[in-house]
């Protein structure tokens, strides 16, 4: 009869036994795969799919009459005798007015957007638009330049972003540029571009308020500061290259013992890691409601948005109002 | 302690998921072969397990946490493989590995009813007895890396054992010319 230490020395020396190494053509393997596979986007939140295929079709179909609405409104609004005027060239180089959100959240109360000087941004061009690079949509290492987001989306803008950054887009409504992973202090740092049409009525359930939030820019800001559980400044009213908006800080709980979901766009639910924080600018720009949100993650006791992180944020701009 | 490596894999950093990859790979093929006792299962397990690893990193909240995270999905992918695969494995007579510390020698005869006795373990079992006596994770770790409550893995490791040694005592009353196949 073997005795149960007996079977348990047993069972150790068995398993002593056998390979201890994955074969050099199985890493090979994983690389080559790795490289084309695209990473889950979660900067700001996990993927929580909430359309169906057939609701998919139908956003894209409301997208391109969004985009076609846009760009109607963009080429030249009617005056009263229903001429079509030309539009204005777009003047990136305009001075942003920048918000004043609650100096307990909100790092940058500075007049005009200041950039990192250990950053090496390129020159601003005289006009983006035309020679701006495109944002991949399937994601991939960025190049230091001006990017413009990939088409879909319904409203052209253009930002800066520097050297080791990376697109990780998660869809045509929720494009995103994440920060170099060689700064700390930038970990899971982001900035993201997106058409917001809803919040959570609960940041611990997956679900949509109901009825859904109304289509204006303060709409959505006092429905982000009024999230459960989070802290958020007082929505404050901003103006970026004429386009009236506004900017709060919002910023997760300490803890939590559920996933924390915040905004819905078309085709997912948007959710945060805890202690993460949002600096938020809602802006109106030709009827079309755009967020733009600069996520990123207290280093210590700095809840300050990172300089890099807030170069890029506050480059963003929008052909003229 | 990869934490480095797991924030630049993080932000899409492929070459610091290679070198990650390399630094946790052999373990988990270690783990996912005793297992699975199958090389080429186990293989394909632990490239599925390193795949998905890298697509969802960035679910990852905390990263010390990357091995133990890493683990569970090797043991998902495993379970997935065996289910995949169930094909009739060759009773493959293993060779003590050069490098290998063990004090204790099996005879032929030991490792060849220990092959059979632990094949006949269900893969949750195997699992237990896995992480617990390979690794070298207590019971209340052994929940922890495998997302069960204390109580079940400490009666999976029970079991598994009083199983591992009835089938070795049935083994070992069987004349050696009615064993069937196992797998």
């Amino acid at each position: 009869m073997t005795e149960r230490r007996d079977t348990e020395r047993l069972i150790s020396t068995f398993l002593a036994e056998g390979p201890i190494e994955l074969a050099d053509r199985s890493y090979e393997a994983v690389r080559d795969t790795i490289e084309r596979t695209r990473q889950r986007r979660v900067i700001g939140g996990w993927n929580f799919p909430v359309l169906s295929t057939s609701a998919q079709l139908v956003f894209v179909a409301s997208a391109i009459v969004i985009a076609f609405v846009a760009a109607v409104g963009l080429v030249g609004p009617r005056d009263t005798t229903g001429q079509v005027r030309p539009a204005a060239s777009p003047s990136p180089l305009a001075p942003s007015p920048s918000p004043t959100p609650s100096p307990s959240l909100a790092p940058s109360p500075s007049p005009t957007p200041s950039v990192s000087p250990s950053l090496t941004l390129p020159p601003r061009p005289e006009s983006p638009s035309a020679s701006a690079l495109s944002l991949p949509l399937d994601g991939g290492s960025l190049q230091a330049g001006t990017y413009q987001l990939a088409s879909g989306f319904p409203v052209p803008l253009t930002f800066d972003v520097p050297a080791g950054w990376t697109a990780c887009t998660e869809s045509v409504v929720e494009q995103e540029v994440c920060a170099s992973a060689d700064n700390p202090a930038l970990a899971n740092a982001g900035v993201s571009f997106l058409i917001v049409d809803n919040v959570v009525a609960d940041p611990c359930v997956n679900e949509g308020l109901v009825p859904q939030i109304g289509p204006t820019v303060d709409d959505l800001a006092a429905a982000i500061a009024q999230l459960d559980g989070f802290q958020a400044t007082a929505p404050v009213a901003i103006s970026v290259d004429g386009h009236s908006g506004k900017e709060l800080v919002v910023e997760a709980p300490d803890s939590s013992s559920c996933d924390l979901f915040t905004w819905l766009t078309a085709n997912r639910t948007n959710g945060v890691g805890v202690r993460e924080i949002n600096r938020v600018r809602i802006i109106d720009v030709g009827g079309v409601r755009v967020m733009i949100a600069a996520a990123w993650f207290p280093v210590g006791q700095s809840h300050d948005q990172p300089s890099a992180l807030k170069a890029v944020f506050e480059s963003v701009s929008f052909p003229p109002g | 302690m990869h934490r480095a490596l797991v924030d630049r894999a993080k932000r899409g950093d492929a070459e610091a998921f290679d070198e990650l990859a390399r630094l946790v790979g052999d373990e988990c093929m270690a783990i996912a072969f005793r297992i699975l006792r199958d090389v080429d299962q186990a293989d394909d397990a632990v490239q599925s397990a390193l795949i998905a690893a890298w697509r969802d990193l960035r679910t990852l909240r905390d990263p010390d946490r990357f091995t133990a995270w890493l683990h569970r999905i090797l043991l998902n992918e495993c379970y997935a493989e065996a289910r995949r695969r169930r094909r009739w494995s060759a009773n493959i007579r293993l060779l003590p590995t050069p490098g290998n510390d063990s004090s204790d020698v099996l005879t032929v005869n030991d490792r060849d009813q220990l092959e059979r006795a632990f094949r006949r373990l269900t893969l949750e079992q195997r699992s237990v007895l896995v992480f617990h006596h390979y690794v070298g994770l207590t019971a209340e770790q052994v929940a922890d890396r495998l997302g069960i409550p204390v109580g079940t893995a400490k009666s999976r490791i029970h079991h598994a054992t009083i199983a591992l040694r009835a089938s070795l005592e049935a083994d070992a009353r069987m004349p050696a010319n009615s064993r069937g196949r196992l797998a």
